[in-house]
């Protein structure tokens, strides 16, 4: 099957002066080269703690940022090669949902204006079918033509965030970013949204691409899953496998940290924060926290390798690990 | 045993330019000392306007109409602000949400510990630094020495958190009160400080309240939960009992919409309709316009308490003896 | 109930009303002719007949105030306006954009700002030529700087907000972002600085014309009958005092309007 959207060592470098009047500037490298591929109707997850680049790597997703080095294409086309013109065209097929339906949507105006909006952007159909397709989507995200002459302030937080995904759905979209999209609601709402978000990928065949902190969604919700670590991606496979079998330390680490109401108790704690990304080591990225760090994670960074099919980990405990065995056996 | 807070048949109201509502209904409930107590609830459930009333700190707008709290046998209700400011900070002391909001940017970590000891105690200098030196490594603040001098912003996120509960257990309180204390943070960080709760717990003659959204943040540090909705307690009890045998139609609805990975494939379990606005609700119970369960006196009147064994309650007309309704 | 907070507002909007219905009124009818002279009537003190008595041709004074109020609201709203349009273009482009538009914009305004406001005007009538137009246009720059700053540090708070990305990731272009995404959003910041702005142009208006520089005769003007009643101050002290109290009352009023404004957008945010 062919991917609807390969990135291929993305890079986001952030310059950042620095505060003090003789400090040198230093680097963030928010997103330090990540590779994957999005396929046709699948969701997949991204998760993380903040700091380590996953809104970043959202937005460059739809390039509401440029990335420093690498590629991204869609359908096999180089986004970054896109004219202005073939830019805003692409824009009706990617869009991005944020977190908080408080920010995302203008207090200053109607649900009428924010659902018109897109279409006067990109000058489709006439007023009667405009009208038409706001009704309908506005019934595909549960809510009625009563909603149009309301302002934000009106609605809850539940109907908000609907407002935003018919926003964003109106333009008829192939594939949605949803950075944290429900991570400001309640569970009882929380709920609704995500029943309401399945609905919808079945009905357009959408792409989902879902950043989250909250692991019990993502492995509800997603089929597939990449932790990331200070703007890398340490481990990807499909949600069940990850769910069976964590090979990254720190993947193990946040999904063990998890106090859910079947399991309270961590299995596996791990020490100190996610480090500064301006404060660049060599090596391995993690190794500060790592309860396993060899000699080896501080000189060499670990390449990416393939665990089974299409479960990928990027540590030198597994090669180490092999070692043992060898020598075991 | 006496309990060490008792809330009574508490009433809050708020008062609104469209006049008055009640925001808190009737709470009861008692913690005991050494335990830990956890209030849990969606948003506008009354859980912090709760811990606001114990602590004396209600907004402007809010004030307790009926009822009454006490804490150590002494009612709360007609403190001066003298007593008050004596009892907080000293023997009740809360941690928030936000430590960036709740330190002061402008004063260094150690004199914002030592402060609560300058106010409540009578020790010098030395000994107070000592004891705040003494807490900081029981928070797990490692190279206190180091971080006296440090400034709220130097400190990451948890860090922050960790100094707000040095303040809160200086005093060696007899109740903390704990208001989505690790709702801010990341998930590797928030278990450390869970385990530190739980640390704390045993090491310390302290009792806690701990307030959250989170059912499994709950389960993880308290041994009883209170389960609110709309400015009422519907159900309490032992927290491994009622999360495994829920009796309330909210607390099961809630319990069914968390989504993990148990639930995968499967459409999320929703609770119809939303929560009424604090203007909108009626007599009867507030969940009754939601509740697949509804009965004809759901409407009409909120349902008396049931108790179960284990002192597991419930507020739910379903639960009345047999030929009461129908 | 009158909310406590929003008291400044009020008085604030009586005392810039009684101002604009007296101007409003002296379109159509004032009591005399405001310039008409009555040697035998000179310096009265105020009367029923005269209100505010006459000045020294025995004009009455009452009507001229009148007449010079068109010329305090002509000039604060074009002033206003002026600042307003040439400000907004610079801020809300330094704001949106950034970078080296932002550096080079602010330093610009900062040039400006380091210069007094009113030696500036002064410079500019100098080189061309007293009245009203010149008065105006130099008073409009001397207000740039305070919408320019007021605005670009809007366009800088919201155009972090997500409601801006999902419009740009919906194919907004920049234009479209600050006119229909910002702009609203910064109507109250932009009412407080243009209120501001309208009662300092007035009160700047008053200076120039008591010097000498702004508006000249027969257009009239409240600085100029400051200036006129000055050697009168002993014999005929109602005469600058009411002219005074007048300019005090305006200015005050707008700056009283834009407290109050700023209160009432504060309490909603």
């Amino acid at each position: 099957m062919k991917p609807l959207i390969e990135v291929e060592e993305v890079k986001k470098y952030y310059k950042q002066t620095h505060r003090q009047l003789w400090g040198k500037d230093s680097l963030i490298k928010a997103v330090n080269g990540i590779s994957f591929s999005l396929y046709e109707g699948e969701t997949f997850g991204l998760v993380g703690e903040s700091g380590s680049g996953k809104t970043t790597t959202g937005q460059l997703l739809v390039q509401l940022l440029k990335q420093t080095e690498g590629k991204i294409r869609f359908k096999g086309k180089d986004v970054s090669k896109f004219s202005a013109k073939q830019l805003k065209a692409w824009r009706k097929e990617v869009q991005i949902v944020f977190q908080d339906p408080y920010s995302s949507l203008n207090p200053k105006k109607t649900v009428q204006w924010i659902l018109h909006e897109p279409l006067a952007l990109h000058k489709l159909g006439d007023k009667s079918s405009r009208y038409k397709k706001m009704l309908q989507t506005l019934s595909d995200v549960g809510l009625d033509k009563s909603y149009l002459s309301r302002y934000p302030h009106e609605l809850s937080g539940g109907q908000r965030q609907r407002i935003a995904i018919a926003a964003a759905l109106i333009l008829e979209p192939q594939f949605i970013v949803i950075d944290e999209g429900v991570s400001a609601l309640d569970v009882s709402v929380q709920a609704q949204i995500l029943n309401l978000l399945k609905d919808l990928q079945q009905q357009y065949l959408l792409t989902y691409f879902f950043i989250s902190h909250d692991l019990n969604v993502v492995q509800y919700f997603c089929d597939r899953i990449a932790v990331m670590y200070l703007g890398e991606i340490v481990e990807l496979g499909k949600t069940a496998d990850i769910i069976k079998a964590r090979e990254h330390p720190y993947s193990e680490a946040l999904f063990s940290a998890l106090p859910t109401i079947e399991n309270s108790f961590a299995v596996m704690q791990i020490q100190g924060e996610i480090s500064d990304a301006s404060q660049f080591l060599e090596g391995c990225a993690f190794q500060a926290r790592c309860p396993y760090v060899y000699e080896l994670c501080k000189r060499e960074k670990p390449v990416v390798q393939k665990i089974n099919d299409g479960h990928l980990v990027a540590c030198h405990r597994i090669q180490k690990r092999k070692e043992e065995e060898r020598v075991l056996s | 045993m006496a309990p060490l807070l008792s809330v009574q048949a508490l009433d809050v109201a708020f008062q609104l330019p469209e006049g008055e509502f009640l925001a808190l209904e009737n709470i009861s409930f008692h913690i005991y000392p050494n335990e830990v107590v956890g209030i849990v609830g969606e948003s506008g459930c009354g859980k912090s306007l709760t811990s606001q009333a114990i602590m004396g700190i209600l907004p402007g707008v809010a004030s307790i109409k009926h009822g009454n709290i006490s804490f150590q046998g002494c009612s709360l209700n007609d403190l001066s602000s003298r007593e008050w400011q004596e009892l907080r900070g000293n023997e009740l002391t809360m941690i928030f949400q936000e430590p960036m909001t709740s330190l002061n940017p402008v004063l260094t970590i150690g004199r914002q510990i030592a402060e609560v000891l300058k106010k409540h105690t009578s020790l010098s200098k030395i000994e107070r630094k000592q004891q705040v030196i003494k807490t900081m490594n029981e928070v797990g603040l490692p190279r206190a020495e180091a971080l006296w001098k440090a400034y709220p912003h130097q400190l990451s996120g948890g860090m922050r958190q960790r100094v707000s509960i040095a303040m809160a257990l200086i005093s060696r309180p007899k109740l903390m009160i704990a208001d989505e204390p690790t709702t801010a943070l990341d998930v590797t960080i928030q278990s450390q400080i869970l385990d530190l709760f739980q640390t704390i717990k045993q090491n310390h003659s302290t009792s806690l309240l701990f307030i959250s959204h989170d059912l499994g943040v709950i389960q993880a540090v308290c041994d009883q939960v209170i389960v609110m909705y709309a400015g009422r307690i519907v159900e309490q009890g032992k927290v491994e009992k009622l999360i495994s045998e829920p009796k309330h139609p909210y607390t099961q609805s809630l319990i069914q919409s968390i989504p993990d990975a148990t639930k995968r494939g499967q459409r999320l379990y929703t609770i119809p309709g939303t929560v009424p606005h604090l203007q909108e609700r009626q007599v009867g119970c507030p969940f009754s316009n939601r509740c697949t369960y509804k009965l004809k006196q759901c409407e009409t009147s909120f349902p008396d308490t049931y108790e179960f064994d284990d002192g597991h309650t419930v507020a739910c007309h379903l639960f009345a003896k047999e030929g009461d309704g129908n | 109930m009158i909310k406590k907070h929003r008291l400044p507002l009020y008085i604030g909007l009586t005392f810039v009303s009684i101002a604009f219905i007296m101007m409003l009124i002296s379109l159509f009818y004032t009591p005399y002719d405001p310039n008409a002279i009555d040697p035998t009537n000179r310096l009265a003190s105020p009367s029923l007949t005269h209100l505010f008595g006459t000045d020294n041709f025995g004009r009455d004074i009452f009507s001229r105030v009148m007449e010079g109020a068109k010329t305090a609201f002509l000039i604060g709203t074009v002033a206003a306006s002026i600042g307003l349009f040439l400000g907004f273009l610079l801020g809300a482009s330094a704001g949106y954009f950034g970078g080296w538009i932002d550096e080079l914009t602010m330093r610009f305004i900062d040039a400006m700002l380091a210069f007094p406001g009113i030696l500036l005007a002064i410079m500019l009538i100098a080189v061309f030529e007293p009245g009203m137009k010149n008065t105006v246009i130099a008073l409009g720059i001397m207000s740039i700087p305070a919408f320019a700053r007021i605005i670009r540090s809007s366009f800088i708070q919201y155009k972090s907000y997500d409601f801006v990305k999902a419009s740009i990731a919906k194919g907004g272009g920049a234009i479209h972002i600050m006119i229909k995404h910002i702009l609203p959003n910064a109507v109250s910041p932009i009412l407080v600085a243009a209120s501001l702005s309208f009662s300092g142009s007035i009160l700047a208006e008053s200076g120039l014309s008591y010097l000498g520089l702004g508006v000249q005769p027969p257009d009239p003007s409240w600085g100029r009958m400051l200036k006129e009643a000055q050697p009168y101050i002993t014999s005929a002290p109602w005469y600058v005092i009411i002219v005074g109290m007048v300019i005090t009352i305006l200015v005050l009023g707008f700056n009283l309007l834009s407290d109050g404004l700023r209160d009432v957008h504060d309490k909603k945010a």
